[in-house]
């Protein structure tokens, strides 16, 4: 239901978006509501109950100014205020991403390596990941001494896993099987 | 006093006539002689008295009030005494001839369960040497079941041992393989972290660029 209400929003502000040519520019203002109302103190403000009307649209105009918005997203803040919607912020930002990237032929995809990749290797990483999906990729890299070596790679949900930690646990799963020892 | 004697004669001839059986003659004559015994006294006291009457005169009128009595009294025995003395006499002639009948019987029967069991323990020793053969081979038949039986269980409990053995073995072998498992793939990491270099990177990237770009 909630996922619903946030796709229609999305939708909403897509549109004016689009009127005014500016889905990055909306996407990136976007994704800075979404870290704020990610954090749990703020979501339980922007969702709670027991403020008024004009103390929610004080709080969504304050925001707005204090991140120093655009007149569009600022009327969206306050028409979200005023629908008791702040709490959708998450989601609305989430829903206008996966639309404007489906509109656009993008798809995002999270890099987690051991250690940072040179720009030639990230380059030919998201060629690579291009081809293979047919959409220009979007990557957000992540460190994880963990992996000890290698590359994992998310593409919405499907992984690519190239790190030597999951190579060295696959002998050893090998070897306890007895297929490589004994 | 002849002619009185032949008077009680005629009395009692028809009775002797009438007893059908040997033993009613015997009754017939313990009759008579009862009657001789009271008639010979009789005769002779009339002899007696004649004697006495040859020199005192007869009493006749004694001596017929005496066979008036007696032929009243052999009256009263031939309709009263007789007939019961007769029935009991038939009677126990009869149950002495059952008696000996029953008494033929039991004695056949008993030569005939003689003759039985005589004839079974002619047969006894054929019948145990039968018995004696059947348990011989019975026992037989058992001791083969059991050595049968103790031959399965035996096959059984090797089985088992064997593939105890066998288990213990396996788990042996997937216990050691885990421990060398874990020893190495501890030893692998412990030597990527110190030994992996840039150029190692580069060779996974490489290697990861490659196998998606695999069809």
């Amino acid at each position: 239901m909630s996922g619903a209400i946030a796709r229609r929003y999305a939708k909403a502000i897509i549109a004016v978006a689009q009127e005014q040519d500016a889905l990055e520019q909306t996407g990136d203002e976007l994704r800075v509501l979404r870290a704020l109302g990610a954090d749990p103190q703020i979501a339980q403000a922007l969702g709670n109950p027991m403020l008024t009307a004009p103390a929610r649209r004080q709080l969504a105009l304050a925001i707005a100014d204090r991140l120093t918005l655009r007149p569009i997203m600022r009327n969206f803040l306050g028409v979200l205020a005023d629908n008791r919607r702040l709490d959708q912020l998450v989601g609305i930002a989430d829903q206008y991403q996966k639309i404007v990237d489906g509109m656009l032929g993008r798809v995002r995809a999270t890099l987690t390596s051991a250690a940072p990749l040179s720009p030639e290797q990230l380059d030919a990483i998201v060629t690579a990941l291009g081809r293979q999906t047919g959409r220009t990729v979007l990557v957000e890299q992540q460190a994880d001494p963990q992996l000890l070596g290698g590359v994992v790679v998310d593409v919405e949900g499907k992984v690519y896993d190239g790190s030597l930690r999951t190579q060295l646990e696959a002998l050893a799963t090998s070897i306890a099987g007895g297929r490589a020892l004994l | 006093m002849r002619g009185t004697v032949q008077q009680v004669g005629a009395t009692m001839q028809p009775v002797a006539f009438r007893v059908p059986s040997q033993q009613g003659a015997g009754l017939f004559a313990v009759v008579c002689a009862f009657t001789l015994a009271v008639v010979v006294p009789a005769l002779a006291f009339a002899a007696e008295a004649e004697h006495h009457a040859a020199h005192h005169g007869v009493p006749w009128a004694k001596l017929g009030f005496q066979i008036i009595n007696l032929s009243i009294f052999a009256f009263i025995l031939r309709r009263g005494a007789w007939p019961a003395l007769r029935n009991w006499v038939a009677e126990r002639r009869a149950a002495v001839a059952a008696a000996l009948a029953e008494a033929e019987r039991a004695k056949r029967e008993a030569e005939a369960l003689r003759a039985e069991w005589q004839r079974r323990v002619e047969q006894m020793g054929v019948e145990l040497e039968a018995m004696l053969k059947q348990a011989r081979a019975g026992i037989a038949v058992e001791r083969d079941q059991i050595l049968a039986a103790a031959r399965r269980a035996a096959e059984a409990i090797r089985r088992d041992a064997e593939r105890t053995a066998e288990n213990e073995i396996r788990s042996a072998q997937e216990t050691l393989r885990a421990e060398v498992a874990a020893q190495a793939l501890a030893i692998a990491e412990r030597l990527a972290a110190q030994r992996l270099t840039a150029a190692d990177q580069q060779r996974f990237v490489s290697e990861f660029v490659r196998q998606l770009e695999q069809p």
